[in-house]
């Protein structure tokens, strides 16, 4: 296998806080590396504030790196300007947490497909409403959805439109901020398998960032816990999952709260409720 | 046309002679053309934890507010909610508002807009303990650190003259529940309290509801369309679906052998950790409800579905396992 996407020291402060002058420096991202495989899931995991959403970001080129390097088959994306950043942003497209924000509510589907094809230039203007559709279908839709707004559609409905935009420029690499954490349970699992689906058929990369511990294992074929905007561990699912090293790692494996109540019934103790029930 | 009998007593057997806190029958609300809830009947008792888990669209949340008479002004309710033995539906505004935040405190899931940005934690808390106490300000303002101390906050006196935008989403929702407490409510109704939240903050917050319930005996009907925190919480789950309650049972028995389709596959759809494969999705959209239910609202999504499901809303049935809406529930055990 080999990398496509290769991350170097990569560093990104915000000046926070109240006022002008007075603020403070946040380091958001401090001193992260990885390398994503060609065809695999990359998942970083963690809570707010650690750092995962603006690495995402920097890696689409939506914010600016202080330092490091982000490399896509060798090529450093970090300073493209111009003709070249324009290139480079076809092969690496992001699907937002929100559908319902990510959608602009005054276009039709087959004109928010079609945007990226036209911009492109992927197919004659003749040919593009067509791709369209065919792109609606990879994604479970079916090609009449063209013609109607985003707001008749449900929220998983929304995630499918969003997905058939990034996937509509024909990109290598997917940047998947939180794509499934907006939608209901029932659902989740439904643009997941999609997903899964989409990138064995078109051989995608994936980075993949979510706070879903449970969700990162099942999906991911390597995962990055971060931290206060550190990697501070990372591995295979089933090396985090089974024998956690950092401490990190194991208090957020123990937070997950899990769908057997007889599990809890163990951690904490009822008696005092039991006294007061009927 | 929709049945429905009382709903029958669930996980331990209870005598009759104990009132329910919260009794809610036959319940429906209407929002202009659309059935948001379909008869539903349920009750609380008191010192119980209750959940109330349903996906987006359920009638969970416009439950919530029909209680505590939140529901917009065009929306008909017909049914019945009482409190205490007291009618709640078509009191006075005046009266509702001393039952909100009087004997059923509240807990939102967006601390933030629950709380007033420029007023300070404890002017928040001072300022609702007066209006529920006849109190020396000095007083109240000794009781409102008492109750962040009891929320687990710490340096409490401290924390009273902190703004709301000063803390963590998890000091603030400790804030909100500490607020929920002034009026040392009997229920407690938490909607969504810790969806904002990080995991490793929600499981405080979790813990900490579980421990103010245990403490002080209050009962908590906690409302989410998460089974993971249902299952780490509550005593009894009620299980909502298109405005109908679809499923309850004691939450070990919901958990084991969910008896309706929907609970089922719900279980099987979500993400465990430390489990392989494919995930297993639930076809289909979430139930939308236009005009008047006719049919069982999870049948086009239900791999059992029969010809009766579709023309008809199956009537409640009620055993010693729970109450279930299905005309083909799965058997015990089975899941």
């Amino acid at each position: 296998m080999s990398s496509i996407i290769e991350v170097r020291h990569l560093c990104k402060s915000f000046r926070s806080g109240r006022g002008l002058g007075k603020g403070s420096i946040s380091r958001a991202v401090d001193d992260v590396s990885f390398t994503v495989e060609r065809g695999t899931t990359f998942g970083l995991v963690g809570e707010s504030g650690s750092g995962k959403s603006t690495t995402a970001r920097i890696v689409v080129r939506l914010l600016d790196a202080d330092s490091g390097n982000v490399l896509l088959d060798g090529q450093e994306l970090l300073g493209l300007r111009g003709r070249e950043l324009f290139r480079v942003r076809r092969r690496v497209q992001m699907v937002f947490q929100d559908p319902f924000a990510s959608l602009d509510p005054r276009w039709k589907v087959g004109s928010l497909v079609a945007e990226g094809i036209r911009i492109h230039k992927l197919r004659p203007r003749a040919e593009q409403p067509d791709r369209a559709a065919e792109i609606l279908e990879l994604c479970g839709l079916s090609a009449d959805v063209a013609r109607q707004y985003p707001h008749e559609f449900s929220g998983g409905q929304r995630q499918r439109i969003g997905i058939a935009r990034a996937l509509a420029v024909e990109p290598e690499v997917l940047v998947l901020d939180e794509p499934v954490s907006a939608l209901d349970v029932s659902i989740q699992a439904q643009i997941l398998n999609l997903l899964a689906e989409l990138q064995e058929r078109l051989s995608l990369t994936y980075v993949f960032i979510s706070h879903d511990l449970a969700i990162v294992e099942r999906f991911c074929d390597q995962i990055a816990v971060m931290s206060e905007g550190r990697i501070v561990e990372r591995g295979s699912p089933q090396t985090l999952y089974n024998a956690p090293a950092h401490e990190y790692t194991r208090t957020l494996l123990s937070a997950v709260p899990v769908p057997d109540p007889r599990r809890r019934r163990q951690r904490v103790p009822r008696e005092a409720r039991d006294e007061v029930r009927p | 046309m929709l049945v429905n009998d009382a709903p029958g007593t669930v996980g331990q057997p209870r005598s009759t002679a104990i009132e329910p806190l919260l009794s809610i029958r036959n319940l429906a609300v209407h929002i202009g053309q659309t059935a948001a809830v379909s008869e539903i009947s349920l009750d609380i008792f008191r010192g119980e934890f209750l959940g109330v888990v349903g996906e987006s669209g359920s009638g969970k949340s416009v439950t919530a507010r029909a209680v505590l008479g939140l529901l917009p002004a065009h929306a008909r309710v017909t049914g019945s909610i009482t409190l205490d033995g007291e009618e709640l539906l078509g009191a006075s505004d005046q009266r509702l508002r001393r039952v909100r935040g009087g004997k059923i405190g509240l807990v939102f899931q967006d601390a933030l807009a629950a709380l007033d940005p420029v007023y300070t934690v404890g002017d928040q808390l001072v300022e609702a303990l007066l209006a529920h106490h006849e109190l020396p300000k000095k007083e109240a303002r000794a009781r409102a650190a008492d109750l962040l101390a009891e929320v687990r906050i710490p340096q409490p006196v401290q924390h009273l003259s902190r703004y709301p935008h000063e803390l963590s989403g998890g000091m603030r929702q400790r804030v909100v529940i500490a607020s929920a407490l002034i009026a040392d409510p009997a229920l407690i109704l938490a909607d969504e309290p810790t969806t904002a939240l990080d995991v490793t903050v929600q499981r405080q917050v979790l813990d900490l509801i579980a421990e103010i319930s245990a403490s002080r005996g209050t009962a908590v009907m906690l409302i989410t369309h998460d089974l993971s925190v249902v299952a780490e919480t509550c005593d009894r789950v009620t299980v909502f679906y298109g405005g109908l309650l679809v499923e309850e049972a004691a939450a070990v028995t919901l958990f084991d052998s969910p008896r309706h389709p929907y609970t089922s596959a719900l279980l099987r759809s979500l993400p465990r950790l430390g489990t392989q494969g494919p995930f297993e999705a639930i076809p289909g959209s979430p139930a939308q409800i236009r005009g008047e239910l006719s049919s069982c609202p999870f049948a086009p999504r239900c791999s059992f579905v029969t010809e009766d499901c579709t023309t008809h809303v199956p009537r409640e049935h009620s055993d010693a396992h729970g109450r279930h809406r299905c005309l083909r529930p799965l058997q015990s055990g089975s899941t």
